[in-house]
């Protein structure tokens, strides 16, 4: 069997994924004992009944995380459906119809509406509006003709004149791609207008690592590499664009990057040291998407990169676990030839040492769980800095260590692996003589500061909400996200879910403390009202309640919306 | 030139497998220049080729993955130019893997082990276009089944080698229902939708469903598709039965050794027997929650087992539960994981005992012993056709010629040392006895039994120089008489004391011209024989001599024949004519 090549794609932004979540227990319990409440409502198709469609009641975790199915239903004759034996809690309530478009942007695949649900309660006439969604299909080849394989097409909605529109697409970009004959076909598609590409464009902020073989510059239909010149295609509803082909150039060259690390101290090259590069942004002050294969520099400290597209980047060591040094990023830059003598220094770092503690319950079940938490330091700094991905574990009494530190702001939070457990505050407040007002720790070059108390705070609280809209509607597909903001110094993000369609929220596992509740609109409006904001005081173990207003009559008024 | 660098392609030594093309009848050369010298060291620290397609056209654009042997975090990669030709250099001295990628096409060819390169190399890969399953998935009421997940799963290849591969890439229908599958190897196959293995981690709300078989079946009464090299076979269309699975969940332990904190793990479902995976899930690192489900499993008996990955490349395995699910959800089942299992030794470069070798009998470079590969294979299968269901794990010894082969389940194990160049046999593999007075133990004719989280070590490989070789042509005894396909050439040891030594025996397939060549042997004195195999070990994924019962029958086959060959020190017989009587051969 041949082994497969190590490979992966990493985008940007991977380590600041923050799931909102509350999951549900995983393995599904009795139902039929403990769970009697229900959701039910009405199926449409253009505004007709839509029979035989699958109905998914799915909760808050993500489908790549451990989870029972989803209950779900099949709609009758007339449309309705009910789904019972409903534990309580936060769902998404939608119908499986991938080539029919639904009025909200999906979760996970499933496009729904969001319900609260309480214990025992029915949740009746839940209306789910679908439309037939377009499709887009066509051809991709390159210079000679043949077809190109396995890559994936890009939609961008525009408007009739090419204008970018705002709209997210209710489709994966990954899911389609072509198939052996260069063949893609693309559905479920809002009606509207299209400019369909595919390969990479240097402005993609991700990098490709592990990866040999063909990629392409990026390619508009039918053959233009801006978008300014891309045909638009019109898709209708329930209606079919076809012949959407593509002629892509040649393969992109690619080139190498190599280089060594080194120990900035005596200039010794370092072996057996991870890796990693991803593209200059921002002013060449931040590295974007990051992307690192499990290769290691060899005896003689040497690194490669290979399969690298002509940009700006940096490269930078990194460790998966607490090491003494950090790494400083070299830059480099890639035009027409391999980059080679690049020399990647890496440097004793400060460190921050003391003791973990639970705030807010003495419950032995979460205290218990100290010694399976991991901290993970983060540092603010007008350089340029690797990114860290090594956690600093804590022993059973609580006690850590964070190492290799970079000069710098250093702010630390939980790990998401492994999963945080409900209640536990994301942000770790750093307390001592060092810790500034935020929690966070200035540290400057090789300091070393024991000592630190690092506080993890447990929320109980429950923040119940109802929402009245007053004075109009608001514009189809548009959800609202609730949120609560802490009114500490500064200001910390609190968790966030999406209103029901009767307006209610429930943000659950709230730490203590002052906050600020509102509510944002999504997709944004383009003129709107300000929307409501209220201060409410959260108590571990209690709930509290929470009306906001939101008035619409300004809104109404402009019909352009 | 040296003609020896060029040569030295990866010489399996116990399973004679096939060589390039190159000739073998250079022994030692003059030094070169100093000029030619640099040449030949970038050369030497380069793996180049070619990647063609099965008619012989260059191929552009194909991924080249190239990995050391035994080195995690050693991975070149390239592509092919415009000639399909490639080049990775700066190698430093080891054996490397070399792999050819290209959308939507395989190998040509499916040796059934793998080979190892070494830097020196030329290396010509070819692949073909794989074949196609393409067909319509729809529900109970006729309609599309739209986004539906499809798999194949390759059960065995086209001449009946079973595999134990769990069901391959997912891809989905459109909105017609229409799917199309890909890039497939040659082979019979089943085309599943909602498989629980290898399928996305997107939403399905299909999940606590079974997977239904094409036609409409479950797994028992599924439909065969066969699929030829590039073809396209139409018309596979599933009709999707909609039937809830069952759950299986329960806790798994780790072990102490992993210490307290938390670590992902995979759960595996695999069905009992025959061991094709059903399902698997993997579960990140939880806190003090272990527990894990798998849902949508229909009746049948299954083996359950967990199994982690440390960073070490320890890791741990749980022993398989065996479980049957009979119309309703088993919960409860404990999996502990325990460490799994090594095997450390030493490959030692030996004079040769048998005579003192003439100088131009030795290798005329100094191989690093790194350029060896060690492989454990498992003795597990009760099949001896089928594919060993782990894949291979090779390791290289370091300078030293110490090696370890760690992540091993508990089980029975045959080490094999693939050698790099032809002046090397192995001479003999033995584990240290219980008791200094007692023999060492003969580790190549009884398989190493490593009980879990066991550490067997002390493995001695002793390597000599002074390897014969064998070539030469099978020539049919009766006139114009076709020699019969899987034929192979057998080597058995003659001498009286010698006769029950695994690493004496060897055997090769017969190419159709009947050409065949044997390396790596040690000098001595063996029977030859041109067979085919009983139909029991056709492909030999288990080679005969790792039982006594194929040992005893490849000598009575050897003795029927009555041919006896003796082998000096690096003899290099060529041109050998061995007859084959059609007649006899069969069975």
């Amino acid at each position: 069997m041949p082994i497969l090549p190590v490979a992966a794609v990493l985008l940007a932004c991977a380590l600041s994924v923050d799931p909102a979540a509350f999951s549900q227990p995983y393995v599904q319990e009795s139902r039929a004992k403990e769970a009697s409440g229900s959701v039910s409502g009405r199926v449409t198709l253009g505004g007709k009944p839509l029979a035989n469609v699958t109905v998914v009641l799915s909760s808050d975790t993500p489908p790549w995380e451990p989870h029972a199915p989803p209950a779900k239903a099949t709609t009758d004759e007339d449309g309705r459906f009910r789904i019972t034996g409903v534990a309580k809690g936060n769902y998404t309530v939608g119908a499986y119809a991938p080539a029919y478009v639904g009025p909200q942007i999906p979760r996970y695949g499933f496009s729904g509406k969001a319900v609260t649900l309480d214990d025992g309660e029915a949740v009746e006439g839940l209306s789910v509006a679908l439309e037939r969604g377009g499709v887009i299909t066509g051809r991709v080849t390159d210079a000679e003709g043949q077809p190109v394989i396995e890559q994936s097409i890009r939609l961008d909605q525009v408007d009739r004149n090419g204008a970018p529109a705002p709209e997210i697409l209710p489709v994966s970009v990954f899911r389609f791609s072509t198939d052996d004959r260069g063949v893609y076909r693309i559905y479920g598609l809002p009606a509207g207008f299209y400019k369909v590409s595919v390969g990479v464009s240097p402005t993609d902020r991700s990098v490709r690592i592990g990866f040999a073989g063909g990629f392409f510059a990026r390619t508009f239909h039918p053959d233009a590499s801006e978008a300014a010149r891309a045909a638009i295609v019109e898709v209708t509803a329930g209606g079919e664009a076809t012949g959407v082909d593509i002629k892509v150039g040649r393969a992109l060259k690619t080139y190498t990057a190599s280089g060594r690390v080194i120990d900035a101290e005596n200039g010794a090259s370092v072996a057996g040291l991870r890796y990693g590069h991803g593209p200059l942004v921002g002013d060449a002050k931040r590295i974007g998407g990051f992307g690192t294969t499990s290769n290691r520099t060899d005896t003689e400290g040497r690194f490669r990169i290979e399969g690298l597209h002509p940009g700006r980047y940096a490269a930078f060591a990194i460790s998966d676990t607490q090491t003494d040094f950090y790494s400083e990023p070299a830059v480099f830059e890639v035009t027409d030839e391999d980059a080679a003598g690049i020399e990647i220094k890496i440097r004793r770092g400060a460190s921050i040492s003391g003791v973990a503690v639970i705030e807010g319950t003495d419950d032995p079940a979460l205290t218990g769980q100290l010694s399976q938490l991991r901290l993970i330091a983060s540092i603010q700094t007008d350089q340029l800095a690797a990114p860290r991905i090594a956690p600093a574990n804590l022993a059973p009494d609580g006690s850590f260590r964070i190492t290799g530190l970079q000069p710098g702001k250093v702010r630390v939070t939980l790990s998401e692996e492994p999963k945080r457990p409900k209640g536990l505050s994301r942000y770790v407040r750093l307390e001592g003589e060092a810790a500034d007002q935020q929690g966070n720790i200035d540290v400057s070059s090789g300091a070393n500061i024991s000592g630190v108390r690092a506080v993890i705070s447990y929320g109980s609280g429950v923040i119940r909400g109802q929402l009245k809209i007053e004075g109009g509607n608001l514009p189809d597909g548009t959800v609202l996200i609730a949120f609560a903001r802490r009114l500490s110094n500064p200001p910390q993000p609190g968790p966030n879910i999406e209103a029901d369609a009767r307006g209610r929220f429930v943000l659950e596992g709230v730490v203590p403390g002052e906050y600020e509740v509102s509510v944002i609109p999504s997709p944004p409006l383009r003129k709107g009202p300000p929307f409501p904001k209220k201060t409410v005081t959260a108590v571990n173990g209690a709930e509290v309640e929470v009306v906001l207003v939101i008035d619409l009559s300004a809104l109404s008024n402009d019909k352009d919306r | 030139m040296n003609r020896l660098l060029a040569a030295n392609i990866s010489l399996a030594l116990t399973i004679g497998v096939l060589l390039c093309g190159c000739t073998l009848t250079a022994v030692a050369q003059n030094p070169a220049p100093a000029v030619q010298d640099r040449a030949a060291r970038r050369r030497a620290s380069s793996i180049t080729g070619l990647v063609v397609d099965d008619s012989g056209r260059p191929l552009a654009n194909a991924g080249i993955y190239v990995n050391k042997v035994g080195v995690a975090g050693s991975q070149r990669t390239t592509s092919t130019d415009d000639k399909g030709r490639f080049r990775v250099d700066d190698l430093p001295a080891g054996a490397y893997s070399v792999t050819a990628s290209a959308a939507s096409m395989v190998p040509a060819d499916e040796p059934i082990q793998r080979r190892y390169y070494r830097p020196g190399d030329s290396v010509t890969l070819r692949l073909m276009k794989g074949g196609v399953i393409t067909g319509k998935v729809t529900n109970s009421a006729g309609e599309p089944l739209i986004a539906a997940r499809v798999q194949a799963i390759r059960l065995r290849t086209l001449d009946g080698r079973p595999l134990r591969t769990g069901p391959g890439r997912e891809r989905q229908a459109d909105d017609r229902g229409i799917y199309r599958l890909y890039g497939l190897y040659p082979g019979v196959y089943h085309v599943v939708v909602n498989a629980k293995a290898g399928s996305s981690s997107t939403a399905s709300p299909f999940e606590d469903e079974a997977p239904t078989y094409h036609p409409s079946a479950t797994r028992d009464t599924a439909a065969e598709v066969i699929v030829r090299a590039g073809d396209e076979v139409i018309n596979i269309d599933i009709r999707y039965r909609s039937e809830r699975g069952h759950a299986v969940s329960g806790t798994y332990s780790s072990p102490a050794a992993l210490g307290s904190s938390s670590v992902p793990v995979t759960i595996t479902l695999a069905r009992a027997p025959g061991g094709a995976i059903e399902a698997s899930t993997f579960i990140p690192a939880q806190g003090n929650e272990r527990s894990f489900a798998i849902y949508g499993v229909p009746d049948g008996e299954y083996e359950l087992t967990a199994r982690v990955n440390t960073a070490d490349g320890e890791g741990a395995a749980s022993a398989p539960r065996r479980i049957a699910i009979r119309g309703a959800d088993v919960t409860g089942v404990e999996l502990a994981l325990a460490p799994l299992a090594s095997i450390l030794g030493r490959v030692e470069l030996a004079a040769s005992p048998e005579t003192q070798l003439k100088p131009d009998c030795r290798s005329t470079r100094s191989t690093p012993i790194s350029e060896i590969v060690v492989v454990a294979r498992a003795d597990e299968s009760p099949d001896p056709r089928a594919v060993a269901s782990t894949p291979e794990r090779p390791v290289a010894p370091d300078e030293k010629g110490e090696f370890k082969v760690a992540s091993l389940t508990s089980g029975r194990y045959h080490i094999e040392a693939q050698l790099p160049v032809k002046e090397w046999y192995v001479r003999s593999m033995t584990l240290p006895a219980a008791s200094p007075k007692v023999q060492p133990r003969d580790a190549a004719r009884n398989p190493i039994t490593a009980g879990s989280g066991e550490r067997v070590s002390g493995l001695t490989i002793t390597i000599s120089e002074g390897a014969a070789s064998l070539s030469g042509r099978v020539i049919p005894t009766a006139e114009g008489a076709s020699l019969p396909d899987r034929l192979r050439v057998l080597l058995v040891p003659a001498d009286a004391a010698r006769k029950d030594d695994a690493l004496r025996f060897s055997e090769t397939v017969v190419e159709r011209d009947g050409a065949f060549e044997l390396n790596n042997l040690a000098p001595g004195r063996y029977k030859v024989v041109a067979r085919v195999p009983p139909v029991d070990d056709r492909d030999a994924a288990r080679p005969f001599w790792w039982d006594a019962t194929g040992r005893g029958a490849a000598h009575r086959d050897a003795d029927a024949a009555g041919i006896a060959i003796s082998l000096g020190p690096c003899e290099h017989l060529s041109d050998y004519p061995l007859p084959f009587s059609v007649s006899a051969g069969k069975r």
